[in-house]
């Protein structure tokens, strides 16, 4: 596989292309980032952007918040430099950690901050995660539209029409770059949040079996009804330049927020993804697919940032990468898949050029906590069938021989 | 300079869902076993934010568009030109000039003919002297023999044309169509590749621009289409439906391989 | 407030037009017959289908001497998009040699090339250059906007030339003479690139 001679991300990683000297744009607009962006201005366009709504409205600003360091960042952040009130609004996507669950407590317990949380229909998430897994090879799309369009709904219904995410995408994926505006609308959405599934569409991928109001949380409110409330919805991350390692640093010290172990991740990322349990089978669709997953892309970050060697870093990513995790047991059990329909799966939306050989994967070892998470709410063969056989009905599945 | 362009393809059915009948976006494997995949006003939306070069629109109920009472196809194409500025290849039931009309005039760019093709020898110069070549798309679906001789099909592949690929293609050129779209009936929602080798003799057999179709389960088929195959265009139903792909991630992947594509943003 | 006026003859696609002008803020209006149009801030030409065609149309369309008026008495801004853009010129020679209204002068030529991998029609996203300053578009600056034509806009007076575009031979993408903006590509069309030059056609 090709990869960025300076970073190391391979050409499978979702937008990347590489310029003459093999460097990747992603590394480009970390460059950009660094030397082309006034970051003055933009922060005193943030100190305008505050004080134009402040005290106007029950709340100063929504911010959507999973607990993580980039949401428990961007909370710190806006509370801290400018004593606001926020309403931060959480959606329980189901698989949350009890360290995670400790540190929104810890951590909104010294801020001092109004909290609203949204758990969704058990049932209707298991045939969305079932659905987008068959489909996309990606079982988040609950979570993806869940955590960008139930926020907004709150927006509408509490007349906020302030919203603070967290990063821009731009530091990661080449969907937008620093040099545009990256406002966090239906159109971004559309571009890579939902996978391409818009709730109306998933509507008619599970053939009208579940109730219509069901997928409300996960449908982008309409235009008309967000323009009605005049709403911004912006990252912080375009106003401050975002820093990951620095931010995890400064919320240990302030808030008392704390990492975790995390499957198959090298134990110096600790502040990485904690929020979920499910985040080692992701990791692993990400390798079967595309022939990397998380620890290449925090090797990568390290390495642009010049904070390791790229030697340093292939050695951890060795170590660490693509094995299979625990959370896959519990994972089939949610989705009424067996392992080997599972990789069947998984294997079905190989990116070129790489091709995953199943027989060289290693286990990875379980977290602490492993034994800790919640295991109910599995899913009947019988309920997940429906979904499988469709899936199977000639139009995806490699071994039939039509 | 001309780039080659990526062109997600809706196929369009009629279904009661929730006790609506509606157009619903379908895929299909060898033009047989349909899976519903979505809404086409929201795929149309999604594939705009995602900057796909232009979209093919085909009704593939197989009825004509006189015939359609509720004028659902027209109602749709007039909400799917409301939500995208990017061009429209509509198709699928066109039998008279007077559809081209209903089509430009609800938000149409180009219009995709088949079955008429057959019917009607003369249409093809009727509808390019009235509107242009540039707005006629001759859209032949095919097969190939255990010989490998490429030869049409009709009926959404019911029937057999009794012509070869080849010989159609130039009397459809030389009648004044403006571009050809090419659809492997065998490889359709295969994921198997794309038939760049039937693609080159034609593409390299016309003046006009070829858009291939049929069989993308990688990002490479999309560049073996442009590289070996010599397409202007390759168009996609299934692939961005039911794979972990979405424009932009193809379009840079056909970029690293050294194709001339947008890839602005 | 834009208020943009549609010039519909039947020769084209107005209303994916409008949705565009709309989008960008502005109000939209069709224009069927020669009626009052001086409320009207912009006027849009847009043209699909053969030249001919088309100019017998908008000659029995009574639409003319309106036109005229807009743009050599009142002199407000009108923009040609592709057939709408070949109009403009002396002459064009789709299917036999036809007089256009000459508003800017030039031929219209069908686009050809010895080399096979030239295809005509010309259809897809090209390269424009802009050879002057057009509202955001700067000169010396490029863009991709969707093309889908046989004959192109040859221009001796570089002087009126806005933007080109290269397909075997390069000829006019764009073309300005004051208040007449014209363009062989779709700007409705052309996604990002498409608004940004509209919304630089309505800061005219």
């Amino acid at each position: 596989m090709k990869r960025c001679t300076k970073c190391g991300l391979p050409e499978t990683h979702e937008t990347i292309s590489f310029d003459e000297q093999g460097i990747c744009n992603i590394c480009r607009q970390h460059e950009y980032k660094q030397s082309r962006i006034d970051w003055t201005a933009n922060k005193k366009a943030l100190d305008s952007l505050i004080e134009e709504h402040r005290g106007k409205y029950d709340y100063d600003c929504i911010i959507p918040f999973s607990g993580g360091k980039d949401s428990t960042w961007t909370l710190y952040y806006l509370v801290k430099e400018y004593g606001i009130k926020p309403l931060v609004v959480r959606f329980d996507h189901g698989f949350m950690r009890p360290n995670l669950e400790d540190n929104v407590k810890k951590v909104s317990r010294e801020l001092g901050v109004d909290i609203l949380t949204f758990t969704p229909n058990w049932k209707v998430v298991q045939k969305l995660m079932l659905q987008s897994f068959l489909d996309k090879g990606d079982f988040c799309w609950h979570c993806h539209s869940g955590i960008f369009s139930y926020p907004m709904w709150v927006a509408i219904e509490k007349k906020v029409p302030l919203i603070f995410w967290g990063e821009p995408s731009a530091e990661y994926t080449a969907y937008y770059s620093y040099d545009q505006v990256e406002e966090v609308d239906e159109k971004r959405f559309n571009r890579y949040v939902n996978l391409g599934i818009s709730a109306d569409d998933m509507f008619v991928r599970l053939e009208g079996k579940v109730d219509e109001r069901d997928l409300k949380p996960y449908t982008y409110p309409p235009l008309k009804e967000l323009r009605a409330l005049n709403y911004k919805s912006v990252c912080l991350g375009s106003f401050i330049p975002w820093n990951v390692k620095e931010q995890s640093e400064i919320i240990q010290k302030e808030v008392g927020w704390q990492g975790d172990y995390v499957e198959n991740v090298p134990p110096e990322y600790s502040y990485e993804k904690i929020e979920c349990y499910m985040q080692g089978v992701r990791d692993y669709i990400k390798f079967i697919k595309r022939g990397y997953s998380r620890p290449s892309h925090l090797v990568a970050l390290d390495v642009r940032n010049n904070r390791m060697t790229k030697e340093l870093g292939d050695k951890l990513i060795s170590e660490y990468e693509g094995k299979r995790p625990p959370s896959l047991d519990l994972f089939l059990k949610f989705v009424g898949l067996t392992e080997n329909e599972f990789l069947e799966v998984a294997m079905s939306h190989q990116v070129s050029p790489y091709v995953h050989d199943p027989a060289e994967t290693q286990l990875g070892k379980p977290t602490p906590d492993f034994n800790s998470w919640n295991r109910d709410g599995f899913m009947s063969r019988e309920d997940a069938s429906e979904q499988i056989e469709r899936w199977r009905s000639c139009n995806q599945c490699n071994t039939c021989d039509h | 300079m001309l780039k080659k362009r990526l062109i997600p393809k809706l196929l369009i059915k009629y279904q009661t869902l929730a006790k609506k009948r509606k157009p619903i976006l379908v895929t299909t494997r060898a033009f047989l076993d349909e899976i519903t995949v979505g809404d086409p006003v929201s795929q149309a939306k999604i594939y705009e934010a995602q900057f796909a070069d232009e979209l093919i629109v085909l009704n593939i109920e197989g009825c004509p568009i006189a015939s359609d009472p509720q004028s659902l196809i027209l109602d749709l194409v007039e909400r799917i030109a409301d939500e995208v500025f990017m061009p429209l290849t509509v198709g699928g039931g066109v039998r008279t000039i007077e559809d081209f009309q209903y089509l430009l005039e609800r938000g149409a760019d180009k219009i995709s003919i088949n079955t008429i093709m057959f019917e009607n020898t003369g249409f093809i110069s009727e509808a390019a002297y009235r509107y242009g070549s540039q707005c006629v798309v001759a859209s032949i679906d095919f097969r190939t023999d255990e010989f490998g001789e490429a030869y049409v099909v009709r009926d959404r592949a019911k029937t057999d044309a009794n012509v070869s690929l080849i010989d159609w293609v130039e009397k459809v050129v030389s009648s004044g169509a403006g571009e050809i779209l090419l659809t492997d009936v065998d490889r359709d929602g295969s994921g198997a590749g794309i038939n760049w080798t039937i693609c080159k003799m034609i593409a390299s057999s016309v003046p006009i621009p070829v858009i291939i179709s049929g069989g993308c389960g990688l990002a490479e088929h999309f560049v073996d289409g442009f590289q070996k195959g010599l397409a202007e265009g390759v168009a996609a139903g299934t692939f961005f439906c039911l794979r972990d792909q979405n424009p932009m991630q193809t379009r840079a992947h056909i970029h690293n391989a050294g194709v001339s594509i947008r890839v602005e943003t | 407030m834009f208020h943009v006026g549609l010039v519909d003859y039947h020769a084209g696609n107005i209303r994916s037009i409008a949705t565009a002008f709309e989008y960008l803020g502005a109000k939209t209006q069709i224009i069927r017959k020669h009626e009052n149009i001086s409320h009207l801030t912009h006027l849009v030409l847009p043209g699909v289908g053969a030249f001919n065609f088309c100019f017998e149309s908008l000659k029995l369309s009574g639409m003319l001497p309106m036109l005229e008026e807009w743009t050599f008495t009142m002199q407000k801004p009108i923009l040609g998009i592709c057939v709408g853009m070949q109009l403009l010129a002396d002459s064009s020679d789709e299917m036999g040699l036809h007089s256009g209204l000459g508003w800017i002068g030039g031929q219209v030529q069908k686009l050809h090339s010895n080399n096979p991998s030239i295809r005509i029609p010309h259809v897809g996203w090209n390269t424009v250059y802009f050879e002057q300053d057009f509202g955001e578009h700067s000169k010396n600056t490029s863009r991709d906007f969707y093309f889908d034509h046989s004959h192109a806009y040859y221009l001796p007076n570089q002087d009126l030339v806005l933007a080109t575009a290269k397909h075997g031979q390069e000829f006019c993408a764009a073309i300005q003479r004051d208040n007449i903006v014209a363009v062989q590509f779709h700007p409705e069309k052309s996604q990002a690139s498409g608004l940004k030059f509209l919304q630089s056609f309505l800061s005219l």
